[in-house]
């Protein structure tokens, strides 16, 4: 009976530590990945309300705060083509550069979890990070 | 034999143990970027309050005396310039607890702003809240 124990203190301890790493080690990644998009998106959306504020014109305003927000994702290797980026200002929506106007950028991120089969397509597990940021313009600037 | 016995099962309480260990420093680590991460959202948030509150010259010196090399920060018109903007971008219903400290210079404000933060993982018999700030400054130029 003993003879027919020996070594399974050795099956045992492996499967229990399978069984215990491995729901650890994706909570883990999960939490990462979200973790991760949840700062590339703040920090995006604060870099691109700077940006869009300090355009020299109108026109090239949201290029400039697309392009300032994609640098920030891409630091957490966050593809800027998958982030809805909305700016919007009042009280002139149309005129944001302003005088006493204020420009909101908000960014929208959907987030599929890793190891997420492709099989499960648009029904995947996903998070959905946002933030926003929230810059006045100024009153004693000139009008762009 | 006797040596043999007592120590039967260990491998299994050695493992058990180590995951303890490990999922301890999962939740210290969480909790730690949850708090970063909220840094990083007080942090946008206090350089919109500060942007906003640069906005709040003393108009009256500038009617009255001119204005020479430097535009004077009205102390009073900052702390309401920061409760306004606060207010307008609903702020407090965001970060509930939320509060903020203004303090000028004659020609910048540094604006604080201090949120409760729910841990993820609360340490059990952990009573006090926690608190994370975010600071930013903004100085006034005169320009032409």
């Amino acid at each position: 009976m003993r003879r027919g124990d020996e070594g399974t203190a050795l099956v045992e301890a492996t499967w229990l530590a399978l069984l215990l790493l491995v729901p650890l080690v994706y909570v883990l990644l999960a939490v990462f990945d979200v973790q991760r998009a949840s700062y590339g998106v703040s920090g995006a959306a604060r870099a691109a309300a700077r940006a869009y504020s300090l355009a020299p014109d109108e026109g090239s305003a949201p290029a400039r705060a697309r392009a300032a927000a994609a640098v920030a994702l891409h630091d957490q290797r966050i593809d800027a083509e998958e982030v809805q980026l909305v700016v919007s200002c009042r009280p002139a929506p149309e005129n944001c550069l302003a005088p006493g106007s204020v420009i909101r950028v908000e960014l929208r991120h959907q987030l599929r979890l890793p190891l997420a089969p492709a099989a499960l397509g648009g029904n995947a597990p996903s998070f959905r990070v946002e933030a926003s940021s929230t810059v006045a313009y100024g009153t004693y600037r000139e009008d762009r | 034999m006797s040596r043999r016995t007592a120590e039967e099962g260990q491998t299994t309480l050695l493992l058990v143990g180590f995951f303890l260990v490990a999922a301890l420093l999962v939740v210290v680590v969480v909790d730690a970027s949850a708090a970063y991460l909220r840094r990083q959202h007080l942090d946008a948030l206090a350089d919109g309050a500060a942007l906003a509150a640069a906005d709040a010259i003393a108009g009256e010196r500038v009617y009255v005396g001119g204005l020479d090399q430097r535009a004077e920060i009205d102390p009073e018109l900052a702390r309401a310039h920061v409760a306004e903007h606060l207010r307008a971008i609903e702020a407090h219903r965001e970060y509930p607890g939320l509060r903020y400290h203004v303090r000028t210079t004659p020609d910048s404000v540094e604006v604080s702003v201090v949120a409760p933060l729910e841990l993820p993982f609360s340490p059990p018999g952990w009573a006090e809240q926690s608190r994370v700030t975010g600071t930013a400054a903004a100085f006034v130029q005169v320009v032409g």
